[in-house]
């Protein structure tokens, strides 16, 4: 058993999500940042996608009550483990009663703790997703205690590197081309500051308003994580894991599948910035992380 | 009518039809059926007018894959409704059936027969699990939403907003004119598939009594 003996600001549990149930108008939710849930969990040699726990911004405060391993990747939430300072990236042993706190955020946004063996947490359409705004479970609460079955032995604590966030990679949307030149370069060259208004839902930006050459109304049509909308009052919205799956604002552009991740590491008032990519590069860059963490899976299997 | 097709980041691609209609929304339907299954795809999304195809994974050739959807769509059948259709009990007992019947200058029993006399299709399912986009609302029953919203409708709250008419699936906030309530479940995370309203389904409301 796990105890939570503070909720935090938001920690739920998340895993691969519910994809494939848009046309029902479910929302895909999941990791934020997928690629440390999948980091985690191939530390402790579990399925990639597999349910862990996702703390945004800090404050959570975990109890251990079963000895295993558990591996924390993500953001730096200033955590310490029994009071001894832990930075993402590690897989190390737990005992009974030993207290894992995190504070606030010294670098990132989100944090994930992956336990060996099994959360038992609820499945709702096939995923352990908390999604808050469609109702399907809810985020830790203080008090709750999380099911776990511990299973497997490692020899060591295993340190990871995950990759470090940057400029984020962009291909252009269908309605690119609606938008006048100016707009279209003050994308591209001013960084956006994300706004207070922000969730897993969708990250509101501030900055330069962008103008469209047409300003048709557009009828409502399918959207994904990562689409970059910009409503009429010219500050763009980028979607995010927990977006409803239809939407209707014109669609700018799209960050590419190799760099959603990094929204997961930024919250409200970090900046960001977008560049242009190819549909080519995009690829590569898919192809690039698939690498990594085959990489990752194997460099585990060898210690 | 033609179908024209853009990317969508480099796992996704939207097919757009450049006028469409009931019957075009329908083949729409059609085309997403005749897609299901295949094995690249993770599903097609229907919205009005439109069908975004998305990929299990990044890197397929969206290129090729919509050269399949458009030779797909000049096979598609003139007549294609396939959809269900349900007849939804509903009580029109809603707080704003008042302000409607004010709004648009007739009685209460006028707006009642008018808005369950008419059988409405599902063009598409968003915006929350369950929710369906009903078109073939009359006309005259057309009213703005409400200046403030409510904080919460309860699920089952049939609504009318512009020309548009709807069920809440869920409790939520919102700000459509609340005319009656339905109690049969529009989502089921049980019910396979768990919207109880697909798209493409044809719907008409009974008036309830009791």
């Amino acid at each position: 058993m796990i105890e939570v003996l503070k909720g935090g600001i938001l920690a739920t549990i998340q895993d691969g999500g519910r994809p494939g149930l848009r046309n029902q108008g479910v929302p895909v939710s999941g990791a934020m940042d997928s690629l440390a849930l999948q980091a985690a969990n191939l530390l402790l040699q579990k399925p990639p996608l597999a349910p862990a726990i996702e703390i945004t911004f800090g404050q959570t405060q975990l109890r251990f009550q079963k000895s295993g391993w558990v591996a924390l990747t993500g953001a730096d939430l200033g955590a310490s483990f029994d009071n001894e300072p832990v930075t993402p990236g590690w897989r190390f042993h737990v005992e009974p009663g030993q207290v894992l706190h995190f504070r606030q955020p010294k670098k990132g946004f989100r944090a994930y703790l992956a336990v060996s063996g099994e959360l038992e947490v609820p499945q709702v359409l096939g995923s352990a997703s908390t999604d808050i705004s469609s109702g399907f479970n809810a985020p830790l609460a203080t008090g709750d205690e999380l099911g776990w079955r511990p299973e497997g032995d490692f020899q060591a604590p295993l340190f990871v590197r995950v990759p470090g966030t940057g400029r984020l990679r962009v291909l252009p949307g269908p309605e690119y081309e609606s938008f006048d030149q100016e707009a279209k370069t003050l994308f591209w060259h001013n960084d956006w500051t994300i706004g207070s208004l922000s969730n897993r839902m969708g990250y509101r930006l501030n900055g330069p308003k962008l103008t469209r050459l047409v300003g048709d109304e557009l009828p409502s049509h399918g959207v994904i994580p990562g689409t970059i909308q910009v409503p009429g009052n010219g500050q763009p919205i980028v979607l995010a894991m927990d977006a409803q799956a239809t939407g209707g604002y014109p669609k700018l552009g799209v960050i590419i599948a190799a760099d959603l991740w990094q929204l997961g590491q930024l919250g409200p008032g970090r900046r960001l910035g977008f560049i242009p990519v190819t549909m080519a590069e995009a690829r590569l860059a898919w192809q690039q992380q698939q690498a990594y963490l085959k990489h990752l899976e194997e460099f585990v299997a060898a210690h | 009518m033609t179908l024209t097709w853009s990317p969508l980041g480099d796992s996704a691609l939207v097919l757009n039809l450049n006028d469409p209609g009931v019957e075009a929304q329908r083949q729409l339907h059609w085309l997403a059926g005749q897609l299901a299954g295949k094995a690249e795809l993770l599903e097609a999304v229907p919205g009005m007018g439109n069908l975004t195809l998305l990929l299990k994974a990044p890197g397929a050739d969206l290129d090729a894959l919509a050269g399949h959807c458009l030779a797909l769509w000049e096979k598609r059948p003139a007549q294609s409704h396939s959809g269900k259709l349900h007849l939804l009990p509903v009580r029109y007992k809603g707080p704003d059936l008042h302000l409607v019947a004010e709004y648009t200058g007739l009685t209460e029993e006028e707006v009642i027969a008018r808005h369950s006399g008419t059988t409405y299709e599902v063009a598409f399912v968003g915006f929350m699990p369950g929710f369906a986009y009903l078109t073939g609302m009359d006309r005259r029953l057309a009213v703005p939403r409400r200046a403030e919203p409510r904080v919460q409708v309860p699920a089952g709250a049939v609504g009318i907003a512009g020309s548009q008419t709807g069920i809440y699936p869920r409790q939520s906030p919102g700000g459509w004119q609340i005319i009656g309530y339905m109690e049969q479940p529009l989502f089921d995370v049980t019910r396979e598939p768990p919207a109880l309203i697909q798209p493409g389904d044809q719907i008409r409301f009974e008036v309830r009594h009791d």
